[in-house]
């Protein structure tokens, strides 16, 4: 069993870091330090092997790519979309915190639900609904109104997409820090009579704040390279992006060098936004055993903010119900006992399974190695390069298009001597467990962190270290996060099969997959269909993991 | 611990994905096509059943995103490569396909075939095509738009959807058809349409959702789409507009590797696509035009191939050394 005698003996350590071989008597430290390193390396590898390879299949020509142009547009677009996710987000996390109503737990359950969601289906959902040929149109046609005003393609559409897609997230990621704001604290708040104000700017926003960092920069990153989107809604060539540059690089012209320059392009902007908030401690002073107290609102305020929560969801989960109304056919149950869909569903069902547990696993060692450092600092609040070291890598594959990806993996298995056609699944479940593992971060990182700031004390006098600390202290606290982590991974690695382009053999399918082919080939109901059953699984797995791996309720320590 | 459970639950239902390769003393004839051919929809498993019964072998398709991506997956695989034929690659990649050196010459008897257009390769044997057109419903136009300029004349609200030339063949085949169409003038004849393109999407399959949804007014498709609603769906009220200036013609084209260990099942197998057994399967699971004259003729409902005249196509050596600057001249106009 591991345990750290190191940190018992260093009481008057000054400096973190202190010792000829630290590291060694961190076992944490190292392990996440490891994960960390192994990541940021194999995406560098993959850039550097289509690199390599462009030798051996040169075939250089002359391009016309602005490419100021394109991060100027996509960093705008992203800004906006994460300002919009975390305004909407936060008002629907601080009004779930002072209601209660009937059916909550399944609103809960929805609101990750689009995240997770191929992006296309819930482009295609919002336009479903604001759509020329939409449901506003319709109603306001039918009772006299006319149609709307504006249209839906264009900047506003891509940023409302992104603020469902995204939105919902970050409110559902609000909320549970919210959640665990100690009950002692809001009894304090509540009985010297706080105003509604008052309460949010020394309760609530501090806990807000601690969370944005880290969800900040993985929402900016996915719409910065949210590809599918941005071309079905953006209304033209001006909302162009990266992606489909390198689509040129590597498709028509086969300019191996252009596409892997162009991605490290990318990547390189990215750092930008990732390095600094990779750094920034997630210092939540606000800690405590978590609330089972409710502070309910009332009066005024409690109907203004309902009535922001109803339109709110309302927005969020328009799309998507209106997903499941159009997926529902009789013809579904024929469908569903295919045996082709029986298939995609098991190979989704098993690759689901294995990123999801990968993702956790990793987003969980970073996490306790980033705790470490505050366990060795005794909660000091510096940032330090190797809390950078140990966070930024985890957010490269975010910042890499899929097509780089697919290809990098690709090479990197035939210059191994592998089979191509035979590896496939296998990294498919890597690629989706490393697209995971932000967000896996993102949700795991700061109450681990917050375990840490409030526990260092504890910790090293009753020197609990090791497996023990796990066991008796971090986990009783963390289960519920880790249920919710892998019913993420689990329903956004049934999603994304970008990475597969260059593997697929027929008889290998998802049932994403399956969703794409029924499109390519004038099978629009279908692909509704299974649409609607991905949406279903999704909502389903936030709803019952958490009951599954999540423990009871009361599992906190006091 | 059930999460320890589901760790292990997990690896051992990966083990089985370790061991797929099947014995087996048939040779395997390996096909590398785009996805939706090699799909449960597409001609795939047709043709393959339709081969293996006679080639004592086993035919497996093996599906890629588009037939270029197949192209490049061979090519990235070089010698090692298992493909013994890419089938899918078009007359607007044919050039750039030919320049890789990889082809062999097919000694496929072509005389036989009925093309609109005289097309001849010595390494690519068409086997079926269809022509680039904007598909809408009859519903909405009661007097259909006849050429380009018409679009712009559909009034204010009117809106058509295209895919992007850099990542799509239709939207490709919609700059060379402008090009075969108007020559240097489309420089003028985009910013005229640029107010009518509702979006410009990556790939067919979410423009066609878009129009099917109602986004759009029209599609840019083929002329046989309206076939697959007549004869799939029972549906009459799609059509494909007719254009005065003609259309561009898209002949789909399958290539033997010079690397494959299988020449000779190769050789027969693009016999066999020309063939009348393999022709037939093509109009109702590709839904374009078959390349020789079927027995039975088209199925009922089907379009009919368009003549000589109306037929547009740029020689692939054009095409090959210009696209680049075609595409950015495109992207220039409805900037």
């Amino acid at each position: 069993m591991p345990s750290l005698p190191a940190l018992n003996n260093n009481k008057t350590r000054s400096r973190p870091m202190g010792g000829t071989f630290p590291l060694l008597r961190a076992p944490r430290l190292l392990v996440g330090l490891l994960i960390a390193l192994c990541v940021g390396a194999l995406i560098c590898a993959l850039i550097a092997i289509i690199w390599q390879a462009a030798d051996l299949f040169g075939n250089p020509k002359t391009s016309s790519i602005d490419i100021f142009h394109l991060l100027r547009m996509s960093a705008i677009q992203a800004g906006l979309s994460v300002l919009l996710a975390f305004v909407t987000g936060s008002i629907v996390a601080i009004a779930l915190t002072r209601l209660t109503f009937f059916g909550k737990p399944f609103v809960l359950a929805f609101l990750s639900a689009g995240l997770v969601l191929p992006t296309l289906v819930v482009a295609f959902g919002l336009l479903a609904i604001w759509g020329r040929a939409g449901l506003i149109n319709d109603i306001g046609q039918s009772v006299g109104l006319g149609k709307l005003p504006f249209t839906i393609f264009g900047l506003q559409g891509i940023l409302a997409a992104h603020t469902i897609l995204n939105g919902s997230f970050a409110a559902r990621i609000f909320y549970d820090r919210l959640q665990a704001l100690p009950s002692a604290s809001l009894k304090l708040g509540q009985s010297l009579g706080l105003s509604e104000w008052q309460r949010f700017t020394i309760l609530d926003w501090p806990v807000l704040k601690s969370a944005m960092p880290g969800l900040g920069a993985t929402i900016f990153l996915m719409c910065f390279t949210s590809f599918s989107v941005v071309l079905l809604l953006g209304g033209g060539p001006a909302n162009a992006t990266f992606e489909v540059a390198i689509f040129e690089a590597v498709k028509l012209d086969f300019d191996l060098h252009r596409a892997a320059l162009l991605a490290a392009a990318q990547l390189a902007f990215c750092l930008f936004i990732i390095i600094p908030t990779a750094g920034l401690k997630s210092n939540s002073v606000l800690i405590g055993a978590s609330q089972n107290h409710l502070w309910a609102a009332t009066g005024k305020v409690k109907w203004i903010i309902g009535a922001l929560l109803f339109v709110l969801m309302l927005t969020y989960a328009s799309p998507l119900l209106i997903i499941l109304y159009e997926g529902f056919d009789p013809a579904i149950f024929k469908l569903i006992s295919s045996r082709k869909f029986l298939n995609a569903l098991a190979t989704s069902c098993v690759i689901a399974t294995a990123s999801a547990t990968i993702a956790l696993t990793c987003a969980m060692l970073l996490a306790f190695a980033r705790a470490e450092l505050i366990y060795q600092n005794a909660g000091a609040t510096s940032t330090n390069i190797l809390r950078t070291v140990i966070s930024a890598p985890v957010f490269a594959y975010l910042a890499t298009p899929s097509i780089v990806l697919a290809l990098g993996f690709f090479l990197l298995a035939r210059f191994a001597g592998l089979d191509t056609s035979k590896v496939g699944i296998y990294v498919v479940v890597i690629a989706n467990a490393l697209l995971a593992l932000p967000l896996a971060n993102a949700t795991l990182g700061p109450p681990v962190e917050k375990i840490a700031n409030k526990h260092f004390r504890l910790v090293k006098s009753l020197n609990i270290n090791g497996w023990r600390r796990f066991r008796f202290i971090e986990l009783p606290l963390i289960r519920k996060e880790c249920a919710y982590v892998f019913a993420l991974g689990f329903s956004y690695s049934f999603g994304d099969l970008g990475v597969i382009a260059l593997f697929g053999t027929d008889d290998f399918s998802t049932l994403p997959w399956m969703m794409y082919r029924a499109l390519g080939a004038y099978r629009s109901n279908d692909a509704a269909m299974l649409a609607a059953i991905l949406l279903f699984i999704a909502v389903f797995s936030f709803y019952i993991f958490p009951k599954i791996l999540g423990g009871r309720d009361n599992a906190h320590l006091q | 611990m059930s999460l320890k459970k589901l760790t292990i639950a997990a690896l051992i239902t990966l083990v089985p994905f370790a061991s797929t390769a099947v014995a087996n003393d048939k040779p395997t004839l390996t096909i590398y096509t785009y996805d939706s051919f090699a799909s449960d929809w597409g001609p795939g498993p047709q043709i393959k059943a339709g081969f293996e019964a006679t080639c004592n072998c086993i035919v497996d398709f093996v599906g890629a995103e588009d037939a270029i991506s197949a192209l490049r997956k061979a090519q990235l695989e070089g010698d090692s490569t298992k493909a013994d034929i890419i089938l899918g690659l078009d007359t607007s990649v044919a050039a750039e396909a030919k320049s890789t050196e990889l082809f062999a010459a097919h000694n496929t008897d072509l005389s036989a075939l009925k093309l609109p257009i005289d097309y001849t390769s010595d390494q690519f044997v068409p086997f079926d095509y269809g022509y680039f057109a904007f598909v809408y419903r009859k519903s909405d136009f009661p007097n259909a738009p006849t050429s380009f300029e018409d679009l712009d004349k559909a009034g204010e609200d009117f809106k058509f959807v295209i895919q992007d030339p850099r990542s799509s063949t239709p939207g490709l085949g919609l700059v060379l058809w402008a090009k075969a169409a108007y020559g240097d003038d489309t420089a003028e004849m985009w910013p005229d349409l640029k107010d009518h393109i509702l979006t410009v999407t990556k790939g067919w399959s979410e423009s066609y959702s878009l129009f099917l949804d109602g986004e759009a007014d029209m599609v840019l498709s083929y002329t046989t789409s309206p076939s697959y609603h007549k004869i799939a769906e029972e549906d009459d009220n799609y059509a494909a507009a007719i254009f005065d200036e003609g259309h561009y013609l898209q002949i789909e084209l399958a290539g033997v590797l010079k690397s494959s260990k299988n020449q000779e099942l190769a050789q027969s197998f693009m016999k066999y696509l020309v063939s009348q057994d393999a022709q037939k399967i093509i109009p109702t699971t590709n839904w374009m035009f078959p390349v020789v004259e079927l027995e039975g003729g088209l199925p009922e409902g089907f379009a009919t191939p368009l003549t000589k005249e109306q037929t547009l196509l740029l020689d692939d050596q054009d095409v090959g050394a210009n696209t680049k600057a075609y595409i950015d001249a495109f992207f220039a106009g409805i900037e």
